[in-house]
């Protein structure tokens, strides 16, 4: 099974490597940002479920604070780039 | 200002503009070498002095949130600044070059692309993949290492300078972490020329 996974893993990677490899470089920075906004959509739907009263502002600050904290999780480790 | 890479762009004009040495480094580049993956921050690293750090926020739209507190980075003795777009989100973090060898290697080196459709500083791939594999090596984090075997994945066995990687990470004590990842790369390699 442990076999298995890794060549899957291995498959998913190469696919990976094709399609940027595909992209220009301009298109994989732009990637970036955009599947960050793009996640960022989908924890809003997330957010507007759980919190059904609250309004677009209320539910921006609540994401702010997600990524806070999941931003001081990532700080404590890091090293200047 | 609605993209994390409006306020990248905005800051590259900004320090264009006004003549400040500086190369994009963290997921920006490494995203532009490798395997992109999503990210909510840009990282700088600038050669500057005081007076231009003060043209530098002066000339930033009221978008740019920049952090009144300045910290002091203790592992490099050196500046860093924290600026943020919170209406986005994103942050940009500015750090000045330090005296690190492989830090004023890699600025020494650093090449002049398109970015955002701009000139823009990055350093080579050789150096992001130095980097990545210092911080996977020192932070622990499996996403620089990722980001190390995505870079040499994409760009390819051979067009890498091995000598000068392999020199820096023997430098840094990080020659079995790089060894990890290439081998991982060598993996996806084989598998691209098998087809």
């Amino acid at each position: 099974m442990e076999d298995r996974i890794a060549s899957d893993a291995r498959r998913v990677m190469l696919a990976k490597v094709r399609q940027a490899r595909r992209m220009t470089e301009e298109a994989r920075v732009l990637a970036g940002p955009q599947l960050f906004a793009r996640a960022c959509e989908l924890m809003k739907e997330g957010l507007r479920h759980d919190h059904p009263g609250l309004d677009d502002d209320a539910i921006h600050q609540k994401l702010l604070q997600c990524l806070r904290i999941h931003s001081r999780l990532d700080h404590k480790r890091r090293l200047p780039r | 200002m609605k993209h994390g890479e409006d306020a990248v762009g905005a800051l590259l004009d900004v320090l264009n503009a006004l003549g400040i040495e500086y190369m994009v480094v963290g997921s920006f580049s490494s995203n532009r070498y490798g395997v992109p993956r999503a990210t909510n921050d840009a990282d700088f690293v600038l050669r500057v002095i005081a007076p231009q750090k003060e043209q530098l926020y002066a000339a930033l739209s009221s978008s740019f949130r920049v952090d009144p507190q300045a910290s002091f980075e203790m592992v490099t003795g050196t500046w860093r600044q924290i600026i943020e777009i919170p209406e986005i989100p994103f942050t940009i973090e500015l750090f000045e070059l330090s005296r690190d060898p492989h830090d004023q290697s890699r600025f020494a080196r650093r090449t002049r692309l398109t970015l955002l459709s701009r000139d823009a500083w990055l350093p080579t791939p050789e150096d992001v993949v130095i980097q990545k594999i210092r911080w996977s090596h020192a932070a622990k984090r499996s996403k620089d290492f990722d980001d190390a075997v995505a870079v040499m994945a994409v760009q390819g066995g051979a067009s890498l300078d091995w000598s000068y990687i392999e020199r820096w990470c023997g430098e840094h004590g990080t020659l079995e972490r790089l060894a990890e990842a290439k081998a991982e790369a060598a993996q996806v390699w084989e598998m691209n020329d098998a087809g």
